[in-house]
């Protein structure tokens, strides 16, 4: 399985908990054309907060990595990351190779 | 024996320790952190040698507690720094130093333990504060700087989480004799800071742990953005 698919698993179970939260009817779809943040997205911004968090923790335990996907360069982006499941696992794969893998505390 | 899991800063010395103890001696799992190692001993009792404001170490240590129980029940943001220096004799880098244990520390312990809480909806995040904020007391504008910002974080974090069923309250104890005060003189403390309240004297760690007990309670769950200062400030 390579990088990006198993990220784009990571990015679908954190829908799925998401998902729990929303209204019937109001879950999000799981393809990557979803508009899941910005104009039409699908998302609030405390959703989007949700997903992110939900991401970063599966990220962390998976890679072993310490990251935070939200930060200012992200917010400003033109394109935002964060607008689709795609863009989101492109963003996520970069922000990864930039992360070395950490060991446990204690 | 408890399921309860709680996180203390600055457990080393002082009201973090007397909270160590008192709560792994209670049966919860109970982990600890400062920048030095602990010699507390006790089967319920993990410590972490680390700087509160160190984000990778921070989040190295919530993901010990994710891997290892799932959840975290209760947060005490307990570490800090203070300093007795007058304005025009501080120097940038102590106010700098001030801010980064007491504000970034407490600003990035709650937000991972809030992502640890969220799943079960339920959660409690206590932050430590001062008297001297509502004294105003000279001789410490970055530790009061410092302490001001703990609360009006704690109002504002206590809004956002209250989505997740986490409540975030500040308390501020009156001096209490720890390393934190043991600087200043005996007469100053009298005269600036104990002759202002409604009951002048030293605080015991016991006073805290009580109000403790009471904000981590299940009974106090509409408690939350508040600041408690203690001796009638």
């Amino acid at each position: 399985m390579t990088r990006e698919a198993i990220i784009l698993r990571l990015v679908h179970e954190a829908i799925d908990v998401v998902n729990e939260g929303l209204p019937p009817g109001a879950a999000l779809e799981k393809t990557p054309e979803v508009t899941l943040f910005g104009a039409d997205g699908r998302l609030d911004s405390l959703g989007l907060v949700e997903l992110l968090a939900e991401t970063e923790v599966r990220l962390e335990e998976e890679f072993s990595v310490s990251l935070s996907l939200v930060n200012d360069k992200a917010l400003s982006q033109r394109n935002s990351p964060f607008r689709s499941i795609d863009s989101l696992v492109t963003y996520v794969a970069a922000v990864l190779a930039t992360e070395a893998p950490v060991g446990e505390a204690g | 024996m408890s399921n309860r899991i709680i996180l203390i800063t600055g457990s080393r010395k002082g009201i973090g320790r007397h909270l160590a103890e008192t709560f792994a001696r209670r049966g919860w799992h109970t982990y600890g952190c400062s920048r030095q190692p602990s010699d507390l001993q006790d089967e319920h009792y993990t410590h972490v040698c680390l700087d509160v404001a160190d984000e990778p170490a921070v989040k190295r240590l919530f993901r010990q507690i994710r891997t290892r129980h799932g959840r975290l029940d209760a947060l005490v943001n307990n570490a800090g720094v203070a300093s007795m220096n007058l304005a025009m004799t501080t120097p940038v880098a102590t106010l700098e130093r001030v801010l980064r244990t007491n504000v970034v520390g407490t600003f990035l312990f709650s937000r991972e333990a809030v992502k640890l809480m969220r799943p079960q909806q339920n959660g409690r995040i206590v932050n430590f504060s001062t008297i001297a904020v509502p004294l105003k007391l000279e001789g410490e504008s970055a530790y009061v700087a410092s302490k001001a910002a703990v609360e009006a974080m704690t109002s504002v974090l206590a809004k956002e989480y209250a989505t997740y069923g986490v409540t975030v309250n500040t308390i501020g104890p009156p001096p209490i004799d720890t390393d934190l005060i043991r600087g200043i003189p005996p007469e100053n403390l009298a005269a600036r800071v104990l002759a202002r309240l409604a009951f002048p004297r030293f605080g015991e760690p016991e006073d805290i742990t009580h109000v403790l007990d009471f904000l981590l309670s299940e009974r106090a769950g509409m408690m939350t953005g508040q600041t408690l200062y203690y001796g009638g400030v």
